[in-house]
């Protein structure tokens, strides 16, 4: 049994320090609120917090969107019908851009998930995207609300009034709302809504804020610049909405249209 | 020395990773009782013959330390480690080969053969494991239980030092 006297000093010190720690920290009250307040004292507990985090993360994240895809099928079903009306499908966003004048995002949900033409598109977070316009059998293609060819009609929440939002082609998080007439109350912060007139986009989802207006005596409307609520660039997962009623109601306008022109 | 210990850096990171990673997730329930391999005391165990007894503490803290952190386990494995830091020339001493170790040689499995490893392993564990639970189940009631424990986790944890150590010193087991 040979050892250094300096060797035996260290060794009790070392021994004291993580015994004494132990025991202190063991004893400590705050250990056990921990859970309760959601603080964590301890360095310890911190550190193997965020080690198993790491690992927690990936799961953590699909239960949170199976999650939110009951809780929208719940919020837009809230009708007195006893038949849903809206279906949430979760889908993976394969491929993506905002630099085109036309811009595609490409779905991993198609016909085996039961998607259809014209189905709105809306983020995670509930903003919307776009419309489908093409179904595959496992995967579709998207028009984001990017794109110069179509508008879509929003309404202007605090007033009500219904207008055209269209996009110039250049900047993907600012769309341009032209037709609010002069008369109406606006600020800037003012949310821009889906107005639900459409049979593609259910009423009431966020499409962006007022980021700023102005007027012109060469027309009676203002030109507001909306501040996108979505970012398009970083977009992960969304939700495909079908709207079942949707064919009915086409059918309905198609008999009421040749009626009118009989 | 100081060197040498160095090449051993990625040996304990290795040890440690495994140890966090996956062995940490090894566990046996029986009942109420857990039984979780420890085999990142190998880091301890593989440091040269001649390694002084002051760097040895001091990487045998940091070690334990790192698992505690991995664990939430405040200073447990902190207070083991040094213990087993300590009394490892010891031990080496009790488990020795008649005439001695060769010095110029590592502790390997491969140089001191199959049953040595395994009475450095076991003697190393269960020593460990006695200060981890007793540390651990710090009331004279749980004596038993601890002193239980300590050797049969001590055997669990043997089972895969023994293996790991086979795998550390494949390719050498002389100091170059």
């Amino acid at each position: 049994m040979k050892f250094k006297r300096s060797t035996l000093v260290l060794f009790i010190l070392l021994e004291l320090i993580a015994i004494g720690w132990t025991i202190i920290a063991n004893n400590s009250k705050t250990v056990y609120i921990l859970n309760a307040t959601g603080k964590v004292e301890s360095i310890f507990f911190t550190y193997k917090f965020k080690i198993t985090e790491l690992f927690r993360l990936q799961t953590e994240y699909r239960k949170l969107l199976d999650k939110l895809q009951t809780l929208y099928t719940q919020k837009y079903n809230c009708t007195k019908l006893t038949d849903t009306i809206y279906t949430f499908t979760l889908a993976k966003v394969l491929e993506n851009s905002v630099s085109h004048p036309n811009n595609i995002i490409v779905i991993s949900a198609g016909e085996q998930q039961n998607i259809k033409e014209d189905d709105a598109v809306i983020s995670v977070y509930g903003n919307i995207i776009g419309y489908v316009v093409y179904v595959g059998k496992k995967h579709s293609a998207v028009l984001s609300i990017l794109n110069t060819i179509t508008t879509i009609s929003v309404k202007h929440k605090p007033s009500g009034i219904i207008g055209q939002l269209s996009w110039d082609g250049s900047d993907p998080s600012t769309m341009i709302l032209e037709d609010i007439p002069l008369y109406v109350d606006i600020k800037v912060g003012d949310s821009i809504v889906t107005s639900g007139y459409s049979q593609i986009f259910p009423p009431d989802l966020l499409v962006g804020t007022i980021k700023s207006y102005e007027t012109s005596n060469a027309k009676n409307t203002y030109t507001i610049k909306v501040a996108l609520a979505e970012d398009f660039r970083k977009l992960n997962y969304v939700f495909v909405i079908t709207n079942k009623q949707r064919e009915n109601i086409r059918q309905i306008i198609k008999k009421a249209q040749k009626k009118l022109f009989e | 020395m100081r060197t040498i210990v160095v090449k051993y850096l990625f040996n304990i990171i290795a040890l440690l990773a495994l140890q966090i990673l996956i062995f940490n997730y090894a566990k046996i329930n029986i009942g109420f009782w857990e039984f979780v391999p420890y085999v990142y005391i190998l880091g301890i165990m593989i440091l040269p013959f001649e390694t002084e007894g002051e760097l040895l503490l001091i990487i045998g803290f940091l070690i334990g330390l790192i698992v505690d952190f991995s664990l939430g386990s405040f200073a447990l494995h902190t207070s083991a480690t040094v213990f087993i830091a300590f009394f490892r020339n010891i031990i080496l001493s009790w488990i020795a080969p008649r005439l001695g170790y060769n010095p110029g040689t590592l502790p390997s499995y491969q140089y001191y053969g199959f049953y040595w490893a395994i009475k450095y392993a076991l003697f190393t564990t269960v020593i460990h494991h006695f200060v981890l639970f007793l540390l651990d189940y710090f009331s004279l009631k749980m004596l038993f239980f601890a002193f239980a424990k300590a050797f049969i986790n001590g055997v669990y944890s043997s089972i895969f030092i023994v293996f790991l150590h086979y795998f550390v010193f494949r390719n050498r087991t002389i100091i170059s």
